[in-house]
């Protein structure tokens, strides 16, 4: 049922590559209320983080944590507040204000959550992967139509030419999501950014789709930025964890070494909050408790000091920066620590630096 | 408590009926959790409306028996089906978020209930539905709030009240906590546990999450294309699948804890329900597949003690023990 692989085996095998993307102190708060009683809602605050040619990093949170506020900032649907997006040592936000160029909009492609709403429902598939092929001009005197076939052989449709002749409806939703990863591999990215892309799919196909990436990722060199509010499947796919709490990244590490030793209060919650039919086997039982607070009025200091069960003082008044547990594993926990402030985002940037 | 015996439910469409649930039997006893596992379309929410008898044409049921407490709940009459419903089996919603009626504030929700059922008071009413939102940990301040002043974990449990006041002894849960994050479902979960041991009600758990499933019955059956595959406890059933596609799903979750896996899934996508597949309806996904499977349906029967297994006889490939 299962083949077996070594724990390192994956990580060595493949070693990460050079730094594609690097994102520094994204921010994003929405203007809300009405004009004499302005409010803003704080979706994401100062994230910074850098994804790897072949790397999968995993973004997780519950709902509101900011993570699919960071997919869109980064595919650059909407401007930041502030921050800097570094595309292969690029500002883009500087050179290329405004609309993102043709260049940029190949580079970084996008899978949605929802494969039902994301492909139009009049056109046929081989449509929907030959239009980027020919917005992007990435013909270059090839037929269009074997580069489509191809790209629908890659992600598993075969045969391809049936495929191509199907419109949305008369597919499932997992082959619909893997038409929506075809057509991102179309124009030869070097990231997708995949917000929740199993999630909404039958449970027996997801793995389908989860090791089609993990292919892809080997394959291609391709690096992912994985969103979702499971830890399972980002501990399975992903390289690295960022866990998001209310707009902030709370803590990054390996994946491995983050679920099995989460140094974070709100990372112990939602371990223990994970179902886990092997039982007994997870060492760190946490208290479950509360709700996410309101991103319009945040309370001082920690966003997570009203659920949290190691509350301090402090907890309550300062805003904890970030500290390094080990080279790879960061925290912004004030039991760790008073941490670096992240006013500057150097601090930040070189804990995030991926280890080898 | 709860006995189904061989149901059958059709949606009739233009091209023909199509077999939702087909020949699904089983029990529950009383203060047990039965999970049904399945995919979406595997029929799992049709059992639970039909329970209910809230099936509305074009679905219709088209034989078997249930049977609550010796009664016979598919021959009930519309009179006494009001007194059946809430008060012998109650339900909780998939999506229960949005079952809440928005204009009305929750408190009112709740007392109505009481009031159709039982000759009491508004007042009474009023009370009992303050005691059942402390029951479910909200304040009851809250009586006079409106479904949007609260968080979906607030509403889900407020749902759950409501599925609690007349002290049904059975509840159906459909999906209870699909909608919501990690940690308030955890807290839900264990909500519901801690009220069932304290009410002893028995509970027909309705879910895709085979994992949050596991933890939470005592037993375990798995549905495909509209029939039961297997049946067990809980713990056998995910120690020792016997089913390929049970195998199948167990192993599409991957696990928080211990060495990393390949994990491989089902391959294909689930059967178009219009035109089931013959003989076993797993077969054109199934990877241990024997040509008799194309023919002849699998039967489900007890192949240990208290673990049911739908198979040939016989069957080489299947890792059944002493078979």
């Amino acid at each position: 049922m299962t083949q077996s692989l070594a724990p390192n085996e994956r990580g060595d095998s493949h070693p990460v590559g050079e730094v594609v993307l690097e994102v520094r102190n994204l921010t994003k708060h929405f203007p809300v209320g009405s004009f004499f009683k302005p409010k803003l809602v704080r979706a994401l605050n100062d994230v910074s983080f850098t994804i790897s040619r072949g790397q999968v990093l995993a973004l997780v949170g519950e709902s509101g944590s900011g993570k699919s506020t960071t997919a869109r900032l980064i595919s650059r649907l909407m401007p930041p507040t502030k921050g800097e997006i570094i595309l292969r040592g690029k500002d883009v936000l500087k050179t290329e204000r405004g609309r993102p160029s043709l260049n940029y909009r190949k580079e970084i492609q996008m899978i949605f959550q929802d494969p039902f709403g994301s492909l139009n429902p009049v056109h046929t598939i081989g449509h929907h992967i030959q239009r980027p092929l020919e917005i992007h001009k990435m013909l270059k005197g090839g037929n269009a139509q074997d580069r489509v076939y191809e790209l629908l052989s890659t992600v598993g449709l075969t045969p391809p030419e049936d495929a191509a002749r199907k419109y949305p409806y008369q597919m499932s939703g997992g082959q619909r999501q893997r038409v929506a990863i075809a057509r991102a591999l179309a124009v030869e990215p070097e990231i997708i950014l995949a917000d929740e892309p199993i999630s909404m799919l039958d449970v027996s196909i997801r793995m389908g789709v989860l090791n089609l990436m993990e292919q892809l990722k080997e394959e291609r060199g391709i690096g992912f930025l994985y969103i979702t509010h499971d830890l399972a499947s980002a501990r399975y796919i992903g390289d690295r964890t960022m866990v998001m709490y209310t707009g902030y990244v709370v803590e990054a590490a390996e994946s491995r070494e983050l679920m099995e030793q989460p140094a974070h209060p709100y990372t112990q919650m939602l371990m223990a909050a994970v179902p886990n039919p092997q039982g007994g086997m997870v060492k760190h039982k946490a208290e479950v408790r509360g709700e996410i607070p309101s991103l319009t009025d945040l309370p001082p200091g920690c966003p997570f000091a009203t659920r949290c069960p190691k509350v301090m003082d402090i907890c309550k008044k300062v805003m904890p920066g970030v500290e390094q547990l080990s080279p790879d594993h960061w925290v912004r926990c004030h039991l760790y620590g008073p941490g670096e402030t992240m006013t500057t985002g150097t601090g930040q940037k070189n804990a995030v630096t991926t280890a080898s | 408590m709860l006995e189904v015996r061989d149901l059958r439910v059709e949606y009739l469409s233009p091209k023909g009926p199509v077999r939702a649930v087909d020949g699904v039997s089983f029990s529950i006893g009383p203060g047990e959790v039965l999970g049904l596992a399945g995919e979406s379309g595997s029929g799992k929410s049709t059992i639970a409306h039909a329970l209910m008898r809230v099936l509305r044409p074009p679905a219709i049921i088209t034989g078997g028996e249930v049977l609550f407490k010796g009664k016979d709940v598919l021959a009930l009459a519309e009179t006494e089906l009001e007194d059946f419903r809430w008060q012998d089996i109650s339900m909780v919603f998939q999506s229960a978020m949005n079952s809440l009626n928005p204009v009305m504030p929750i408190g009112d929700q709740i007392t109505d209930v009481i009031i159709k059922h039982k000759k009491v008071s508004k007042k009474e009413a009023r009370a009992r539905a303050a005691e059942l939102l402390d029951i479910v940990n909200i304040d009851k301040k809250r009586l006079n709030s409106y479904p949007h002043e609260l968080s979906g974990g607030m509403r889900q449990r407020v749902v759950i009240a409501i599925a609690l006041a007349l002290n049904p002894p059975l509840m159906i849960m459909d999906e209870p906590t699909t909608a919501l994050d990690v940690v308030v479902q955890k807290e839900i979960m264990q909500q519901i546990e801690q009220l069932k041991e304290k009410m002893g009600f028995s509970i027909l758990f309705i879910t895709h999450d085979m994992s949050l499933m596991v933890e939470f019955s005592n037993r375990i059956a798995i549905m495909y294309a509209g029939e039961i595959v297997e049946l067990a406890g809980a713990r056998e059933l995910f120690e020792n699948p016997l089913h390929p596609y049970t195998q199948g799903l167990i192993s599409s979750f991957p696990p928080l804890t211990g060495p990393k896996h390949k994990m491989v899934g089902i391959p294909g996508s689930p059967p178009n329900m219009a035109e089931p597949p013959t003989g076993c309806r797993f077969h054109p996904r199934c990877t241990a597949c024997q040509p008799v499977e194309k023919v002849v349906k699998p039967k489900l029967q007890e192949v240990k003690p208290g673990h049911w297994l739908a198979y040939h006889p016989g069957m080489p490939g299947l890792n059944v023990n002493g078979i």
